[in-house]
């Protein structure tokens, strides 16, 4: 791990972005079936946050604009348990018609993370997510004992 | 300290009951073809710690984020070919604290775009809504778009946030 100072001083990893083609129902399927935390200004750019100091802007964009996020370029939303993850996954297929949910992968145990992954309304794809301990401190904690 | 921090800790935004109740909005995924330049480039540059947890992942947290606190990780997965590249618009970003900053950072980007494999750097200018804000874009070589940006006080987004979801009479006369 680097311990040298960045040639850009002073930032802040701040935001990442994506898509809404109609604002209204792109933040209740955020706040009511992901769970997420989502503010509206009136020409539809939202900002959405759970639990950190990160936002996602999101973005409104025209009705005949595709899809502009690939599946390699993920949301991850953690919850607390394994069981969470199974549960998300069940409500998602039941509830797939009601929330316009386009994409919706199997449940898969990669290491010690159990995970799937769900493309929304708008295209947008989110990784709903379990990994036991603290965020990824073990794999830093590690790289830094190394280094 | 005000600002930011205290986001989680307010009850703004949110429904009464969830179908899904996620404990963290944590990290982002994006592909890259050249991962050794990705890291090269978030290390070195963006000021992110990287891990590799195998040849063809990267984990990355920012140096900027608070000691025993929440973090957000970026992971970055090595591909032969980014399936989806990524729109401007969907992109990365990267808050300093000036427009000096801003400006520095695009020389400096610039004048190392082979060494970081980008392919495009953009030039500042006043951007978003209302061009309230001073930014630039750049992309690299996996066709993943950064955007650096002047946010000097955290406290802006702390009131927007705070209003709640914005009546469109009230923002016409604003």
């Amino acid at each position: 791990m680097s311990v040298q100072q960045p040639l850009i001083d002073g930032s802040v990893f701040s935001h990442g972005t994506m898509d809404s083609r109609n604002p209204e129902k792109t933040q209740r399927f955020l706040q009511e079936f992901l769970g997420i935390r989502s503010v509206r200004k009136s020409k539809g750019t939202q900002y959405v946050w759970q639990g950190g100091r990160w936002i996602i802007a999101c973005l409104a964009v025209g009705s005949n604009v595709p899809p502009r996020q690939g599946e390699g370029f993920r949301f991850g939303l953690l919850v607390a348990t394994p069981e969470e993850v199974d549960a998300a996954h069940d409500a998602a297929v039941a509830q797939r018609a009601q929330w316009e949910i386009q994409e919706i992968r199997p449940v898969r145990v990669e290491g010690d993370t159990r995970a799937f992954w769900l493309q929304d309304l708008d295209g947008n794809w989110w990784e709903i997510y379990h990994r036991p301990g603290h965020l990824y401190d073990d794999l830093f904690a590690r790289e830094a004992a190394l280094a | 300290m005000p600002g930011l921090d205290q986001l989680p800790s307010k009850d703004w935004g949110k429904s009464a009951a969830s179908v899904i109740k996620p404990v963290l909005l944590s990290r982002g995924t994006f592909e890259t073809i050249d991962i050794v330049r990705t890291r090269r480039l978030c290390e070195e540059v963006l000021g992110f710690h990287c891990v590799a947890p195998a040849p063809d992942r990267l984990f990355m947290r920012h140096r900027s984020d608070r000691p025993g606190g929440t973090y957000w990780v970026l992971e970055a997965r090595a591909v032969p070919e980014v399936r989806t590249p990524q729109h401007m618009t969907n992109h990365w970003g990267i808050w300093v604290p000036s427009r000096a900053h801003v400006d520095a950072a695009c020389e400096l980007l610039n004048a190392n775009k082979e060494k970081y494999g980008l392919v495009r750097v953009q030039h500042p200018r006043q951007t978003h809504e209302g061009a309230r804000d001073y930014s630039f874009y750049f992309e690299d070589v996996s066709r993943v778009w950064w955007e650096i940006g002047e946010h000097p006080n955290e406290d802006e987004f702390m009131e927007l946030f705070g209003h709640g979801d914005w009546d469109r009479r009230e923002e016409a006369t604003r």
